[in-house]
């Protein structure tokens, strides 16, 4: 079970609006895309570790850990992380059980960031 | 300026495109092989890039790769420092091994992600692209 205290924050955007200095409409391009995205890179990411190729998912896993950054999203950020050394170290068990982590992690992070729209609007 | 950006991830594309857009014109290239063959259709067109926004881990080529390419063909053209393109890695790899990598294959800068708007301008400013 996750410790609540000691894991990353699911979405920081004061951290977005500052690295965008401020620009509102800029952050909101940039969520967009990255919903609109990271659904199929999940997808890849998980067909890719189905088919053991791990050299490929250590890539996409540090894409995804790019894109989470990009949109300060330090949880997801985190997960994609360990799944992208992980896949280095070719532990495909470990790959696995935590691709679920990583999808519950992307659910909670579009939720906080349409509520966040939702608030700025 | 023309810009050409090698980022095989959506967002990260976009942020530099829409910041960089304000300067020119820019191109994307979404793995490392169509950078080196963007950048040597630019060269042959007469209208090289004058920067590029290079990612490391990348499909097809890694950036360290494409970037030993790109400057190879520079050099094969006639085109040396200070005339030739300005490469900026843009990567989330923070390690010194692949910061030095970097450097001693000709890069300009190197910024690491998630790039901050002022952190890359201040960089084109060094750069005195802007």
């Amino acid at each position: 079970m996750r410790d609540p205290d000691t894991s990353p924050a699911i979405f920081v955007p004061t951290q977005l609006l500052s690295r965008l200095m401020g620009d509102q409409a800029f952050a909101e391009l940039l969520l967009d895309a990255f919903l609109e995205d990271t659904p199929k890179q999940l997808q890849r990411l998980a067909e890719q570790a189905r088919q053991g190729q791990l050299m490929e998912v250590k890539r996409l896993a540090h894409s995804l850990k790019g894109a989470a950054g990009n949109v300060n999203a330090p949880r997801l950020q985190a997960c994609a992380q360990v799944i992208e050394h992980a896949a280095d170290s070719g532990n495909t068990v470990e790959v696995c059980a935590k691709l679920p982590e990583l999808t519950g992690h992307f659910h909670e992070l579009a939720h906080a960031i349409e509520t966040f729209k939702r608030q700025r609007r | 300026m023309r810009t050409l950006i090698v980022e095989d991830d959506l967002t990260s594309r976009l942020l530099l495109q829409t910041i960089l857009q304000d300067y020119g014109t820019t191109h994307v290239a979404v793995d490392g092989l169509e950078a080196v063959e963007a950048v040597r259709l630019a060269i042959l067109s007469g209208e090289p890039y004058e920067l590029i926004c290079l990612d490391i881990m990348l499909p097809e080529l890694s950036g360290h790769d494409a970037l030993k390419q790109i400057r190879a063909l520079e050099e094969t053209h006639g085109i040396f420092s200070p005339a030739n393109a300005k490469v900026i890695m843009v990567s989330a790899l923070n390690d010194l091994k692949n910061i030095h990598v970097a450097f001693h294959n000709l890069c300009d800068a190197y910024l690491t992600k998630p790039i901050a708007k002022i952190h890359l301008l201040e960089e084109l400013k060094n750069l005195k692209l802007i």
